[in-house]
């Protein structure tokens, strides 16, 4: 008898201590974490006082200030290195003192495809981002509206899209890169088509997503625009030529230009010259090899709808797409827009050796995943 | 009137369950509904992408078996299986080899350097899986890897031996490190293991090896089938070695491909859930053939009331020379040598072979950068939240597996097996599939969690559970009835029984388990990678950003500090274990 009311007593005992663990998660849960709900817009304006009595009204930057400052913080999820990223945070909250910004980085997929599961579930948590590299971001109606902040700035219209919800935030060339040490001036090649050579067999080795070539791709929309970009057809040739000399794929333009600079392989068949420049400033022998012409990959931005912090994040695009963030961009060796890669350093480093380097156009979005296909099967990479 | 309803309800609960003491039913009730959130919702939601047209967070869709179709129509897949079966088998058999031979000089010898071959197996497996890859390829580069630099250096060739980008190198790299786990995982049974058979057979002049296979080997051998099991199934989702070593040299296994689909865009959900499924399949047959060898447990009990404290085995000094020998020759393999090309790596602002030349570019630049200078936040921002998880993961996961291991092992609950599948399921199915379970769930479930480090705290506890559940097991195979129904016949309720009797003689491995689970929470990427916000970004994930950023040096520096400080956590938690089991 004793033992089973000691028995109901510890089950009381139990059923109390479960509802009490059930009532702490549940007060945690609201407590912890992000509010699940999205922020609250900054409150409507009060109704307008006597004309007598009327205040200036703040510039769009102001007021986008007022309401960054009480959001405090803006979360900018970007494919960029930690050195260009450090100094574009510090340019802005110098010029924004009182926002600060919290970054997230990863791939262009990974943030992109993470953006969409947000979305769904109405928990968007970052503020500015980049689109990926096809349009579903503008086709599922994500893409905030920012012809406001393109029109006080007077941005070239030339790098934003989509009705002003994307801008081009930043424009990097390509080109195939090769050791100095490994290789004498006599051997250094002199075109891709050089590195198709059985003499490279085992000694190229090529960033995995290809974006390089997919860059160089001349697409039918672009008519007689872009008249030194390769054909389609020209591209899956080269790369199967390439790929009998056991090409070596990697992911990673850093891990691609280390490989190169460390002599484990001859020459890269590209990578992105931002990587290059990283290992070349670095005291690492490599040079670009002097092809006809080099591409460009653009990564754009935008900000998500919904996003954590609106106003900051509005101010944020706004720092990026004007005048201070372009001088920070060409500061850090990189350029915002396409029109300016032709004056960087970049396209000096580049015109030295006589090559040109040509921008793609915005048609690219719709060929950029079945490219990926056609280049990685062509190089034997398995694809989905 | 209601409550004599609400009671004979309860009574008809505990027959029909087989449940005595009202204890047990409350504590089988919660360990269900927590082991089903933590477990089965996460798995469900992998079934459920695998039979839709669309993946998570797209809109519409409807239900198909096209995706199965497709992959098993696809030859493809029966490549990357027995890719997956040799890599499994391979790295298994050497794990097999080092771990069991290391726990028994260790436990059961009075070999030399015992301590030391306990660190160095421990600290092996404090490496982060993707610093030990990479430092791996660092070593077998065939131009400028350590192994190869003799034949590039001092015989001019233009190439070494070695290669990191072949099956073999991936079966010898994934064997070490699957030596750290199961080294922990069989300690504690080699610890606990009743010494009377062994010294009976000394006593009968039989020599070591002869008493190692036909006594030590069969007694422990329960346990040592639930260990083979266990890792069995956690090499099919093992992605690190395979990703960095395999993927560059086109060698996949399951979990490779599986990543392809996933971090492509758009992702090819489809596939990726579907190749799990499979994963998963394959873990239900491991579960299947454990239960098998646990239906025999009582005839293997070995620690008892009485002679539970075993003398260690006196080695000849050719057998200590040998021991000692294997001890420093492990820890050159396991940690000497990849540390080493880590810290090199880490000095130099790109990767050069280490030669003379070279050490004219080495610098702290790296260090400074990522603890004084612009890097700083980042980086510690990471520490803290790794810090978070080496403490609270293990804990939880310790104390939920004790109590799964005694119903399962000990328990008379109909349904017992189903409670030990649940906490097994996760671990057969690749990280990489459960990461994107827990995100749908933080997403749509969980909605105050996400963004936070609780989330990968509570998607770990889910991960790691069945290595918990499998450590403690084991360890409850071992240990006699008679000590518990001693304590049930002086009246003692079960959670007292199980605080007082059970805990305690448990200790040897719930520590060597909470080391373990300590270890692999600070280390672990593929769900923290998917986890991450601005917020809760661990160590190891901002090493991975760094190495695909292009600063192997301030990855390899993140990850030289990581180890560091979970080498601080090894010694401190082995010498705390050590004054807890003496106790």
């Amino acid at each position: 008898m004793l033992r089973n009311l000691r028995a109901y007593r510890n089950l009381a005992r139990g059923l109390v201590l479960g509802a009490l663990g059930v009532l702490l998660t549940a007060s945690l849960g609201a407590c912890g974490g992000d509010d699940p709900t999205p922020t609250p817009k900054p409150k409507a304006a009060a109704p307008a006082a006597p004309a007598a009595t009327a205040t200036p009204v703040p510039s769009l930057l102001e007021s986008l200030y007022a309401g960054a400052k009480a959001e405090g913080e803006v979360i900018w999820a970007t494919t960029d290195t930690e050195k260009r990223t450090t100094q574009m945070i510090a340019g802005f909250e110098q010029a924004y003192p009182g926002v600060k910004v919290k970054l997230i980085t990863g791939t262009s997929a990974d943030l992109t495809e993470r953006l969409f599961l947000e979305a769904q579930a109405n928990k968007v948590s970052v503020d500015v981002t980049d689109p990926g590299r096809d349009n579903r971001v503008v086709d599922q109606g994500l893409a905030e509206d920012l012809t406001d902040i393109v029109e006080e700035l007077g941005v070239d219209p030339t790098t934003v899209y989509s009705d002003n919800r994307i801008w081009l935030k930043v424009g990097v060339p390509h080109a195939p890169i090769c050791n100095t040490k490994r290789l004498s001036p006599s051997e250094f090649p002199k075109s891709y088509e050089d590195l198709a050579d059985p003499r490279f067999k085992g000694e190229i080795v090529v960033e995995n997503r290809l974006k390089g070539f997919i860059y160089l791709t001349n697409l039918p929309e672009y008519g007689d625009t872009r008249p030194d970009l390769w054909a389609e057809d020209r591209v899956v040739d080269f790369l199967s030529k390439v790929k009998a000399n056991d090409l070596q794929a990697q992911k990673g333009n850093g891990t691609v230009g280390d490989l190169v600079a460390s002599g484990e392989v001859s020459c890269a068949l590209e990578i992105n010259l931002s990587s290059f420049e990283t290992l070349r400033s670095a005291g690492a022998p490599i040079d670009i090899v002097p092809v006809k012409v080099h591409s460009v990959e653009p990564v754009h931005h935008f900000v998500p709808k919904n996003s954590p912090n609106p106003n900051a994040a509005k101010l944020f695009a706004a720092f990026l797409m004007g005048p201070e963030g372009k001088a920070l961009w060409t500061k850090v060796r990189v350029t915002s827009d396409l029109g300016l890669v032709q004056d960087t350093d970049y396209a000096k480093l580049v015109k030295s050796k006589g090559s040109k380097i040509v921008a793609p156009g915005t048609e690219m979005n719709d060929h950029f995943k079945r490219l990926t296909k056609v280049y990685r099967t062509a190089i034997g990479i398995p694809t989905g | 009137m209601q409550q004599s309803s609400q009671q004979s309800t309860l009574m008809r609960l505990r027959l029909r369950l087989g449940i005595n003491d009202p204890q047990v039913l409350i504590v089988v009730g919660w360990l269900m509904a927590l082991l089903g959130f933590l477990v089965v919702v996460p798995l469900v939601l992998v079934l459920w992408f695998s039979l839709r047209t669309v993946g998570p967070g797209q809109p519409g869709g409807a239900f198909t078996l096209n995706n199965y179709r497709e992959t098993f129509l696809n030859p493809l897949t029966y490549e990357l299986l027995v890719n997956t079966f040799w890599f499994s088998l391979g790295s298994i058999a050497i794990g097999l080899i080092i771990g069991i031979g290391f726990a028994w000089l260790i436990e059961r010898t009075n070999s030399p350097l015992r301590n030391f071959g306990f660190v160095s197996v421990v600290i092996n497996g404090a490496m982060p899986a993707s610093m030990f890859a990479i430092a791996w390829v660092l070593v077998l580069n065939p131009r400028t890897g350590l192994l190869n630099m003799p034949f590039t250096q001092l015989l001019d060739w233009d190439k070494g031996i070695f290669n990191p980008g072949t099956m073999v190198s991936l079966i010898f790299v994934e064997g070490i490190r699957l030596s750290a786990t199961i080294f922990l995982m069989v300690v504690g049974l080699f610890r606990s293991m009743d010494p009377a058979l062994e010294e009976a057979s000394s006593m009968s002049q039989v020599g070591l090896i002869k008493t190692a296979r036909h006594v030590t080997l069969p007694i422990l051998t329960p346990g040592l089938l639930g260990v083979v099991i266990y890792i069995a199934t956690s090499t099919i989702g093992v992605f690190e070695i395979p990703g960095i070593m395999g993927m560059p040299a086109d060698i996949h296994v399951l979990a490779t491909r599986i990543f392809v689909a996933t971090s492509q865009s758009p992702p090819d959900y489809g596939f990726a859930t579907s190749l799990a499924t499979i994963a998963g399949l394959l873990g239900v047959v491991g579960i299947i053939l454990y239960h098998k060898v646990t239906k025999v447990q009582q005839k293997f009990a070995t620690v008892t009331g009485k002679g539970f404290r075993p003398r260690r085995i006196e080695l000849g000094r050719r057998g200590k020379a040998i021991g000692a020998g294997s001890i420093i020759l492990f820890f050159i393999a396991g940690f000497g040598l990849p540390m080493a090309i880590l810290i090199w790596a880490s000095l130099i602002p790109f990767y050069q072979a280490p030669t003379p030349e070279a050490f004219k570019f080495a610098s702290l630049d790296a260090y400074r950068f990522i603890l004084i200078g612009p890097g700083q936040y980042q980086f510690l921002q990471g520490l803290k939240n790794s810090l978070i998880l080496i403490m609270v993961v293990p804990l939880v996961t310790m104390l939920l597996s004790a109590v799964v291991s005694w119903f399962v092992v000990r328990g008379r609950v109909q349904g017992k097996s189903i409670l030990d599948a649940m906490a097994f399921l996760p671990h057969s199915v690749p990280g990489i599939v459960m990461g994107l379970a827990w995100l749908i769930l933080g997403l749509f479930v969980l909605a105050p969690a996400y963004g936070t480090i609780w989330l990968i705290a509570l998607a770990h506890v889910s991960l790691f559970i069945a290595y918990g559940t499998r450590t403690t097991n084991g360890a409850m195979f071992q240990l006699h009835r008679e000590l518990e129904e001693a304590s049930a016949m002086s009246g003692v309720g079960w959670i007292t029984t199980f605080r007082h009797v059970v805990i305690p003689l448990l200790l040897p491995s719930l520590v060597a388990g909470w080391l373990w689970i300590a270890i692999h929470s600070g280390r672990e990427l593929t769900v923290a990678l998917l986890l991450q916000s601005s917020d809760n970004r661990i160590i190891s994930a901002y090493v991975w950003q760094q190495f695909f950023n292009g600063r192997l040096d301030l990855a390899a520096s993140a990850g030289v500090l990581l180890v560091g400080i979970i080498i601080i956590l090894v010694v401190v938690a082995r010498y705390a274990g050590q004054k807890l089991v003496d106790r």
